[in-house]
C-alpha cells in the first residue's frame, strides 16, 4: 500500500473501518447506532452505513466509537447515502 | 478520553431495560461516553446490558421515563467487599477460622519415625518426647539438641534428620552396625580375663592355667586363665633349648559371685480414694476439659473416653469427660506389701541390666522409714560368667627367627 494510501486510511475517521475475524466483528468509526436488533445491526460512520447480519448478535462491547459484536455472523454490507435523500 | 476498565471489576450492574427505540437510546449512551458491555437483545422491546455504578445514574437520566430500568444483578469486587462488611458475623467467623488454622499450623500434630530397623519406635518416641518433640508441640523445637538427645541415647544411630512438612515432622533415623566384640580366633593365643570385678566361685579350665584361687575378689581386666603355659624343653643344643613357656588359646569358664547394691523408695502411706457416686460429665476439645473446668468437688477423679481422634486437616481430639468425686484417706503401707513391689522391681533389673544367664544367689533387705519415705536397700549377690578372651600379643618376626633357627640346627 503507497503511502498516500495509508494516510488516507488511517485518519478517514468518517468511513466504515471493519476487522472481521469468526465470529466476531469490530467496527470503527461508529457515529450513530441506527438499528439495534438480535439479527441485524446497522451503524452509520459519518458517510457511509455498515449492516452486519447474523443470528444471535450480541454487542459485547460498545465504547469510545468502537462496537465489538459476536454471533453467528451471516452478511456485512456497506452503503451509502443517495443523493435525494441528503437533500 | 481514556476509558477506566477496572471500574467494571470493581463495581457494575446487570440491567434490563424495557422501551421502545432501544437504538437511540443506546446511541445517546455512546455519545455521552457511557460504556456499554454484554448488550443482549431479548426481543424488540427489551435488552439486557452490563453498566459502571458510576454511568447507572447517567443512563437513569438519559432514559427518562420513557423506558423501564431494572437492575437483575451486580457484582465486581468493592460490591463483593461491602457485602461481606454487611454480614458482620460471617466475616469474624472467617477471620476467627483462619485465625484457628494459622494456630492449628504453629502445632505439630503428627511425628513420622523412618529408617529403624532395631530400634523400638516407641523407645524413639519417647527419646524424642523427652528431648522437647511430640505430638502437640510447638514448630519452634530446637532440632539440634533433639538430634543430640538421639545419639547421646542410641549408639546404633550414625545419622538423624527431621524436616517439618506442614504439621508433620519426619524424623529419619540410619542406623550403623554397633561395635560387636569378636572371639580372638582359634588359632591365635589368649588368656580369659574379668570383664567386672566380684569373687570367683569356680573356675572350669579347658586350656591353659588358671591364674586365680576360688573365692578370691578380681578386678576388671585381671587375668582368670593364663594362655602362657610353662614348658619343659628337651630341644638341647639348639637355641630354644632356653624357652621356658608356650602359649595356647585359653579356654573354659569362669563364674564370680558379683555383689550389687540397689536403692528403691517407697511412700510410707498408700491414699485410698472412695467414690462418693457423685459426678458430673462435660466435653474435652484439644484436651481442653469443661468438665475439669467446672469441677465444683474439692477431690475427684478425672476420666476421659475419646470419640474422635484426627490430625488431618487439623489436630482434633474429642473426649466425653467426667468428674467424679471421691474422699481420701490414707492408710501406713504394709512391709509384706513393699516386699511384693521391690520383688518386681528387683525381676524388672535383672531383666533389663543382667545377662541372660546370670543367677541371683541372695538379696536382702533392708527398710528404712523416714516422714513420708520408705527407704528400700537392696542387696543382691548374683552368680555370672565373667570371663572374656583377650588376645596375648607375641612378637612375630621373634617366634619366625625362632623357628628358622631350630629348622638349621636340624
Amino acid at each position: 500500500m503507497a503511502i498516500k494510501d495509508e494516510l488516507l486510511f488511517d485518519f478517514a475517521i468518517n468511513m466504515p473501518r471493519v476487522l472481521v475475524s469468526g465470529n466476531t466483528v469490530i467496527l470503527d468509526n461508529v457515529k450513530k447506532l441506527v438499528l439495534l436488533s438480535g439479527g441485524q445491526i446497522i451503524v452509520h460512520h459519518g458517510q457511509r452505513f455498515t449492516s452486519v447480519v447474523g443470528k444471535n448478535l450480541v454487542i459485547k462491547e460498545l465504547k469510545d466509537e468502537r462496537m465489538l459484536i459476536t454471533g453467528d455472523l451471516e452478511q456485512l454490507q456497506f452503503y451509502g447515502t443517495l443523493q435525494e435523500d441528503k437533500d | 478520553m481514556i476509558w477506566n476498565n477496572s471500574s467494571f471489576t470493581e463495581h457494575y450492574r446487570k440491567i434490563k431495560i424495557e422501551g421502545f427505540q432501544m437504538d437511540r437510546l443506546l446511541d445517546k449512551c455512546m455519545k455521552n461516553k457511557i460504556q456499554l458491555r454484554q448488550v443482549k437483545f431479548i426481543s424488540d422491546l427489551e435488552i439486557t446490558l452490563l453498566i459502571e455504578k458510576r454511568d447507572f445514574k447517567k443512563l437513569k437520566k438519559l432514559a427518562k421515563s420513557s423506558y423501564k430500568i431494572t437492575i437483575m444483578e451486580e457484582g465486581g469486587y468493592k460490591h463483593g467487599l461491602q457485602r461481606l462488611w454487611k454480614k458482620k458475623i460471617t466475616l469474624i467467623g472467617v477471620l476467627l477460622l483462619g485465625g484457628f488454622l494459622y494456630y492449628q499450623s504453629l502445632f505439630i500434630v503428627e511425628i513420622q519415625i523412618d529408617g529403624y530397623e532395631k530400634i523400638n519406635e516407641p523407645h524413639l518416641r519417647q527419646t524424642l518426647a523427652e528431648a522437647g518433640l511430640y505430638e502437640g508441640c510447638r514448630k519452634d523445637v530446637d532440632l539440634n539438641k533433639v538430634k543430640i538427645r538421639l545419639y547421646e541415647k542410641y549408639d546404633e544411630i550414625s545419622w538423624a534428620g527431621i524436616t517439618f512438612n506442614g504439621n508433620l515432622a519426619e524424623v529419619s533415623i540410619a542406623e550403623g552396625q554397633k561395635p560387636v566384640k569378636t572371639k580372638v580366633e582359634k588359632k591365635k593365643p589368649c588368656s580369659i580375663v574379668a570383664d567386672r570385678a566380684g569373687y570367683i566361685h569356680r573356675i572350669v579350665p579347658i586350656e591353659g592355667l588358671r591364674a586365680v584361687k576360688d573365692g578370691s575378689y578380681v578386678k576388671k581386666g585381671d587375668v582368670l586363665i593364663t594362655g602362657v603355659v610353662p614348658l619343659r624343653n628337651v630341644a638341647y643344643g639348639t637355641e630354644s633349648e632356653g624357652e621356658t613357656e608356650t602359649y595356647v588359646h585359653a579356654e573354659g569358664t569362669v563364674e564370680a559371685k558379683i555383689p550389687e547394691r540397689l536403692v528403691f523408695y517407697g511412700e510410707r502411706y498408700q491414699r485410698i480414694k472412695t467414690r462418693t457416686g457423685n459426678k458430673i460429665w462435660g466435653l474435652s476439645l484439644n484436651d481442653h476439659n469443661s468438665a475439669k473446668a467446672m469441677n465444683p468437688y474439692e477431690s475427684s477423679v478425672i476420666k476421659t473416653k475419646n470419640l474422635l481422634d484426627i490430625v488431618r486437616p487439623f489436630r482434633l481430639k474429642l473426649d466425653v469427660a467426667w468428674v467424679e468425686e471421691v474422699t481420701l484417706s490414707q492408710r501406713e503401707v504394709k512391709d509384706e506389701d513393699l516386699k511384693k513391689t521391690v520383688n518386681a522391681k528387683i525381676r524388672q533389673h535383672a531383666k533389663e541390666n543382667l545377662p541372660e544367664n546370670a543367677q541371683i544367689l541372695n538379696k536382702s533387705l533392708n527398710f528404712s522409714r523416714e516422714k513420708n519415705i520408705i527407704t528400700i536397700g537392696v542387696t543382691l549377690e548374683t552368680l555370672q560368667q565373667i570371663g572374656k578372651e583377650e588376645e596375648i600379643p607375641v612378637d612375630k618376626r621373634q617366634r619366625k627367627d625362632k623357628k628358622d633357627n631350630d629348622q638349621r640346627s636340624d
